[in-house]
């Protein structure tokens, strides 16, 4: 477990994170952090959003937080901070036009400062409570750039007794970015009145329409849509999580959530998991859930300090979170920091608790394990082994061309080193992997077998864009040359597939090598890949399924193969 | 090289998908249900399984026992099924192989070396020495933490039940101490959550929070958020009458 941790962490490491006397083929993809912004020694409360852009012109790139006790809105760029009113909950509004404070005073986001005035402060039928978010329920263009904005704002009145309640307020945003409020709902109305009070941390998603929040009832986090039956709000769920989370923010088109929960490994390993947090392994991370895909996506994988407070960025396409670090003196870092929630080379993990009815000992699952052992041997700093989820998926944490300097300068030294061959194996491959001593003995076989050109067939770079190569015209030869390489034009992804599909082991053989003799499987491919039954080694990007189910149609039908052949 | 390590894996992040589960669907995808379900009653298990996502990023289980702190965690890693009990003396991890033969496993923990905080021991001991009572969860990060201490306070006041305030255990002595000399709250302590029992019950995952208790023993699920003085008194009051 630990050491398949590692594995992520060093598929993300910096490249210069690496010591100086490491060969330079052993750095790794650079993470695919966007933004990672200190605090510089401040504490940040646990409220964190990101002011989203108005439209494409708008460049600003900024957080509305709460530090030591008063709301600012934060720079992304450069870390600078400007304070706005009130001590705490600066909400912004889905499109970037306001950032709303407790009790749902909206301050126009341009040029707010300490100074700014709440645009509704003589409305009638203040919403109060805590704990409030709103939605775009409405958009209607005007003349000369204007345009109406109805907003939904909702809040926990249970300050007041009752629970959720809600309010509409339209304004109109003229063409120069004038807000003046036209009109509201009237006295605030409760929101999901069938729930009563079971449910606790709203968060409205961002069309109005869906809620996501804690059900003290089941005891995990639920998604409800927000309807209307005989003239009263009602929340019926759309997904229950099944577990609690942490307050769970909507990507801009509300087609995913992303929110931060524990990781409690089960397995101490001398370690004291939660008596001294966050110090140990207890800690959260950040995790995105997609309504249609059904997929849970870890984003972070800090394995001490924490992951949390995140939300969305204006795109949908990125997450900004809290990261707390804590050094070994026990001292507290903050940043903000940014990801990409569909990165084509993040999103190579294989998930090895997933391969069903792969052999570990099919020809490229041990040549993708030799190459894992190989950057072990020459460029790890840990002391302790990896893992053969970590072995294996090395090849995706490479780029091409380091992968092959890698092999080139080393594979020759580490075939021949004392002691190899036990090392190779280890201990993670044994009990742990599941080996039986037949196993390990067929494993030993083959790998003693591998030569440097079979090595070299797994410096494919995972799916990441090829890049070009700078190997020898003969290693080249020897990558096209090799056997088991998938077939030049095919989707970088399909080498993901040989490793099970090869014959060898349970899973049954397709000939990936020979594109002209994949037809008669081209319908049951095409259906595992597009229901995401397949490929099980790897998760993919949008772009990568979208990449390889193109691909999949571009095999010939076997009856058009059939008139090809015939004619 | 430790401290290298921990260098990296601060920098480190990436993405892994699975299917989202509910808990019905992952407890039907162990192949060794069977086992598991002896083993659930062995150990006392009580109520429903929760979801759980490991270390790992995969779907587990968690599931309560009839004793106090010691829960049942269910999980999938690298094609191996394991079911632990969490205790705070120990960890009891059954690893089960192809043919889902178990293997028993024991990993000693360390809880008592956190004295300043709330761990397992102390806080039965408060559920022990009081009828019923309230825990209170709170951190420096959370500003409506001060709210819900005063309001907790005064109900629990009127109604004649201690509390034991618990704070979030990934934020700083040295900011809580501020935050509340700051606010003038006196009544309170820091002292970290480092229960088996509350981070099971999901303690951390929004401050304030509180629970009540009575017989010794938790009564339902987490209620986090800050509330009116009145919400406050009926929810205590309602969850006490149980």
């Amino acid at each position: 477990m630990k050491n398949t941790i590692r594995f992520s962490m060093l598929l993300a490491v910096s490249l210069n994170a690496l010591a100086q006397d490491v060969p330079a083929e052993c750095n790794l993809r650079k993470e695919p952090l966007l933004n990672d912004v200190s605090l510089r020694g401040r504490t940040p409360d646990y409220f964190f959003k990101p002011i989203w852009r108005t439209g494409p012109s708008d460049t600003r790139d900024e957080m509305s937080v709460i530090i030591e006790g008063a709301n600012y809105t934060m720079n992304m760029r450069d870390g600078s901070t400007r304070q706005i009113p009130g001590p705490y909950d600066g909400v912004p509004t889905p499109d970037g036009q306001f950032i709303v404070i407790p009790t749902m005073n909206f301050l126009d986001r341009n040029g707010v400062s300490m100074g700014s005035q709440m645009i509704n402060e003589n409305e009638e039928g203040r919403l109060d409570g805590v704990y409030h978010s709103l939605g775009v329920l409405n958009t209607v263009p005007g003349p000369a750039g204007s345009k109406q904005v109805t907003y939904r704002g909702i809040t926990d009145t249970s300050t007041g007794g009752s629970n959720l309640m809600y309010k509409e307020y339209t304004f109109k945003i003229s063409g120069e970015g004038t807000k003046t409020l036209l009109s509201t709902s009237g006295e605030p109305k409760e929101l999901c009145s069938n729930l009563g009070t079971s449910i606790k941390t709203p968060i409205l998603s961002k069309n109005g329409k869906l809620l996501s929040a804690y059900s003290n009832t089941t005891g995990t986090t639920i998604i409800y849509e927000v309807v209307q039956v005989g003239g009263r709000s009602e929340c019926r769920v759309k997904k229950d999580m099944g577990f609690a989370t942490s307050k769970m923010e909507f990507s801009p088109d509300d087609n995913k959530v992303v929110f931060s929960m524990n990781s409690l490994p089960t397995t101490p390993s001398a370690v004291n998991w939660y008596a001294q947090p966050p110090q140990d392994s207890h800690n959260m991370n950040v995790f995105t859930y997609d309504f249609g895909t059904n997929d849970l996506t870890r984003i972070s994988n800090q394995t001490s300090g924490n992951a949390y407070y995140p939300s969305f960025d204006s795109d949908g396409r990125s997450v900004v979170w809290m990261s707390q670090q804590v050094d070994d003196n026990g001292d507290e870092n903050y940043s903000v920091r940014r990801s990409r929630v569909s990165d084509g080379r993040s999103m190579d993990f294989v998930d090895f608790s997933k391969v069903r009815g792969c052999d570990l000992t099919s020809p490229n699952v041990v040549k993708l394990m030799a190459l894992g052992k190989l950057w072990e041997s020459v460029c790890s700093q840990n002391d302790t082994k990896m893992s053969a989820s970590a072995l294996g998926t090395m090849s995706l944490a490479m780029t091409p061309e380091n992968c092959r300097n890698l092999v080139n300068n080393n594979w020759e030294n580490f075939k021949q080193s004392t002691g190899m061959a036990e090392e190779y194996i280890g201990a993670d491959l044994g009990n742990n992997g599941g080996f039986t001593d037949e196993d390990s003995a067929k494993y030993m076989q083959m790998f003693t077998a591998l030569s440097k050109a079979d090595v070299l067939t797994t410096c494919t770079g995972g799916a990441a864009t090829p890049t070009p190569s700078t190997a020898a015209p003969d290693e080249v030869a020897a990558e096209v040359a090799a056997p088991a390489a998938p077939a030049t034009g095919a989707s970088p992804t399909v080498s993901s597939c040989v490793g099970c599909h090869d014959g060898s082991g349970e899973a049954p053989a397709i000939p990936f090598d020979k594109p002209a003799e994949l037809a008669p499987f081209k319908k049951q491919m095409l259906l595992q890949v597009m229901t995401g039954n397949m490929p099980r080694m790897m998760n993919l990007s949008p772009q990568q399924r979208e990449d390889l189910i193109g691909y999949l149609r571009s095999i010939p039908d076997p009856k058009d193969q059939k008139k090809e052949d015939d004619e | 090289m430790k401290k290298f390590a921990l260098a990296i894996l601060l920098l480190s992040q990436m993405a892994a998908a699975i299917p989202l589960l509910t808990p019905k669907e992952t407890y039907n995808s162990f192949t060794c249900k069977k086992k598991i379900t002896e083993l659930e009653k062995n150990w006392g298990a009580v109520g429903e399984w929760k979801g759980h996502v490991t270390v790992e990023g995969t779907m587990g289980l968690l599931k309560r026992t009839n004793k106090f702190a010691h829960w049942i965690v269910v999980e999938e890693s690298n094609g191996i099924e394991t079911a632990t009990l969490m205790n705070p003396g120990n960890a009891q991890k059954v690893v089960f192989d192809k043919k889902c033969k178990g293997t028993l496993n024991l990993y000693a923990h360390n809880q008592f070396s956190n004295q300043k905080g709330v761990n397992d021991t102390k806080l039965l001991k408060e559920l022990m020495n009081n009828q019923k009572g309230i825990i209170g969860l709170w951190s420096p990060g959370m500003q409506h933490s001060a709210s819900a201490i005063s309001r907790i306070e005064k109900v629990a006041k009127d109604l004649k039940l201690p509390v034991l305030w618990v704070m979030d255990p990934f934020a700083s002595d040295k900011v809580a101490k501020d935050f509340l000399k700051s606010r003038k709250i006196a009544s309170v302590e820091v002292r970290k959550n480092s229960s088996l029992e509350l981070f099971y019950r999901d303690s951390t995952m929004h401050y304030p929070a509180f629970f009540v208790y009575k017989n010794g023993e938790i009564k339902g699920n987490v209620f986090p958020g800050l509330m009116g003085e009145s919400q406050y008194r009926d929810t205590i009051t309602t969850q006490l009458g149980k």
